[in-house]
């Protein structure tokens, strides 16, 4: 990923090898998981036809939603909660822009966006400069 | 004049204080300043009015007025303390944006601007819990998880109730009933979801654990009752009634039993508050409101009081090389008794305000079953035992606490307030019953 080349990787979390998975799951967990998701996003469509939006965007949505929260659920460390946390509010914004398209809440929700980047950013950078400072001594 | 500037000012004076926010005796001062008269000007102002901007209605009536008064004493109350104790250099432009957005939420008359307004307020709180501290990152993220969750839901929520009433027999209502009690159960901290502010709430300053129990969750109260006065189908509906009801009893019982088994002032804060926030879901699902909103000022009193006074005594050790709440409390009477009475107010034992609205409930509730009179006194008796058990034993300070005046009289003037409130319960029950009313709910 992107920012692994930016060596935030690199920098965090502290001894442990970059080339390992982050989650410490195996292929066949991640396979199994991305065929769960998309029966449950297909169960979500058929269960829950929001409004008239079109069931592709409606699929994408719920897909982005439950991989969101997997990521989310699965994860240990503020890098990781993040990636599942800005997935999920993709998801959310793909079913809802369509919906309320008043432009306050369209700021709203870019502001959410940046916001909790920002949030995670500051977390991400907290825990590398602590980690820093302790192997520093 | 429209008082929609009243929203504005924190927004514009919040940059100015980030520029002075390393310099806490003028950030301090300022903030302080500002949320004191922002109170005043609240007091003062004619609030029976409806003001647009950008297509959006916002309502400043009486309730709200109440509720933006109580909420704006309380930040200056933990501005003026976190002048004198550090509680963050990001504290103070952080906490007054939030004190924005929290005002937002309050008098917009769409639940979505003011869901929306809200999500990005704990968003902030994510920095101030953090406010600076390296590695631990725990706290932060267990409060930022279960929060951004909780706000797309409610959103969507929101903008459904905001478009239509529906009826309570329809799909959508069951669907509105019960995302409206995951939501607001994640961000209230409820049970079952007792467990997300806990990391937060022990790793963060005390008068910003003190903004997430208090103005916070007054703010998420006060919106959950406007959506209900606002949709009288949702107040009509017996499944809301119920969830509110069985999340309150739990709370009570839960906050109870887990405040006997704590030994860490943060975590025995937590149940407290729990206990205490149950009392309030209880009373709104028994359709005592006037009980609900008398019972919230009570809340944010005890817990701004609850805070200052663990956190002097935390800061105070700290200081002199202790940590434990008991090992400097001989040395601070002020506020090992602060400490004391803001336990005791919070679990509502007799003679505190607490207890008039636990009486009124269970008086209320006497006719369903009697065991929810007993729950009520049992919470009571097991928070305000393990508050008592706190300050047993312990050792002695090696320094005296540094000569200050402006936080231990914060903290008398607390103590003061909430004994008062406990002795003299009538003007402030009358005003709750006068704002239950003003929103259309009979009790």
């Amino acid at each position: 990923p992107a920012g692994r080349r930016l060596l935030w990787g690199a920098a965090y979390p502290l001894g442990e090898p970059a080339t390992e998975s982050r989650l410490g799951l195996n292929t066949a967990f991640r396979a199994a998981s991305v065929v769960l998701l998309v029966v449950v996003a297909f169960g979500l469509l058929y269960r829950f036809p929001l409004g008239n939006l079109d069931p592709a965007i409606l699929f994408s949505s719920y897909w982005l939603l439950c991989a969101g929260l997997v990521v989310i659920f699965l994860a240990r460390d503020p890098w990781m909660t993040g990636v599942g946390l800005l997935i999920y509010q993709t998801g959310f914004e793909l079913l809802f822009t369509p919906v309320e398209q008043d432009l306050t809440v369209a700021g709203a929700l870019a502001a959410l966006h940046i916001l909790v980047a920002l949030a995670l950013a500051y977390l991400i950078t907290s825990k590398v400069a602590g980690a820093r400072m302790g192997e520093e001594g | 004049m429209s008082p929609l500037w009243v929203l504005a000012v924190p927004f514009v004076t919040a940059p100015l204080v980030y520029l002075a926010r390393r310099a806490s005796r003028l950030a301090g001062p300022i903030s302080a300043a500002i949320s004191l008269g922002l109170a005043l000007s609240a007091l003062i102002l004619p609030w029976a009015t409806r003001a647009e901007l950008m297509g959006w209605t916002f309502v400043f009536d009486t309730p709200r007025q109440a509720v933006y008064i109580v909420l704006q004493l309380g930040m200056a109350g933990l501005f003026l303390y976190g002048w004198r104790i550090s509680q963050g250099w990001s504290f103070f432009p952080f906490a007054l944006m939030a004190s924005a957005l929290l005002g937002i939420a309050l008098t917009s008359q769409r639940l979505l601007l003011s869901i929306l307004a809200l999500e990005l307020a704990g968003l902030l709180l994510v920095f101030l819990i953090q406010s600076g501290a390296r590695e631990r990152t725990r706290g932060a993220l267990s409060f930022l998880v279960p929060w951004f969750l909780a706000g797309p839901p409610l959103v969507y929520i929101a903008r459904t109730l905001d478009q239509a009433a529906l009826p309570p027999e329809t799909a959508p209502a069951r669907f509105i009933a019960a995302g409206l009690a995951v939501g607001f159960g994640l961000w209230l901290g409820t049970v079952p979801f007792q467990g997300f502010p806990l990391s937060a709430l022990e790793d963060s300053p005390p008068m910003v654990s003190a903004l997430l129990l208090g103005p916070y969750r007054i703010i998420i109260a006060a919106l959950l009752v406007l959506a209900l006065a606002q949709h009288p189908w949702l107040a009509a509906d017996p499944r809301i009634a119920f969830l509110l009801q069985g999340a309150g009893g739990l709370s009570i019982l839960v906050g109870g039993v887990l405040a006997l088994l704590q030994s860490s002032p943060a975590v025995l804060l937590a149940y407290a508050a729990l206990a205490d926030l149950g009392v309030v879901l209880l009373a709104v699902g028994t359709g005592r409101v006037d009980i609900a909103l008398y019972q919230l000022a009570l809340h944010l009193g005890a817990v701004v009081l609850l805070t200052m006074s663990w956190g002097a005594l935390r800061y105070y050790g700290a200081l002199n090389g202790h940590h434990g709440v008991a090992a400097v409390a001989n040395r601070t009477p002020w506020a090992k008794w602060g400490y004391l009475l803001g336990g005791l107010a919070l679990a509502g034992v007799p003679l505190s305000g607490g207890f008039i609205s636990r009486w009124a409930l269970a008086r209320s509730l006497a006719g369903t079953s009697p065991l929810w009179g007993a729950l009520l006194v049992g919470a009571a008796a097991a928070v305000g035992l393990s508050y008592l058990r706190q300050l047993n034993g312990g050792g002695e300070a090696v320094v005296d606490p540094p000569a200050e005046r402006w936080v231990p009289g914060l903290v008398l003037a607390l103590m003061v307030l909430n004994v008062g409130l406990g002795l003299v319960p009538v003007p402030l029950l009358d005003l709750a019953r006068t704002w239950a009313q003003g929103l259309g709910f009979s009790g």
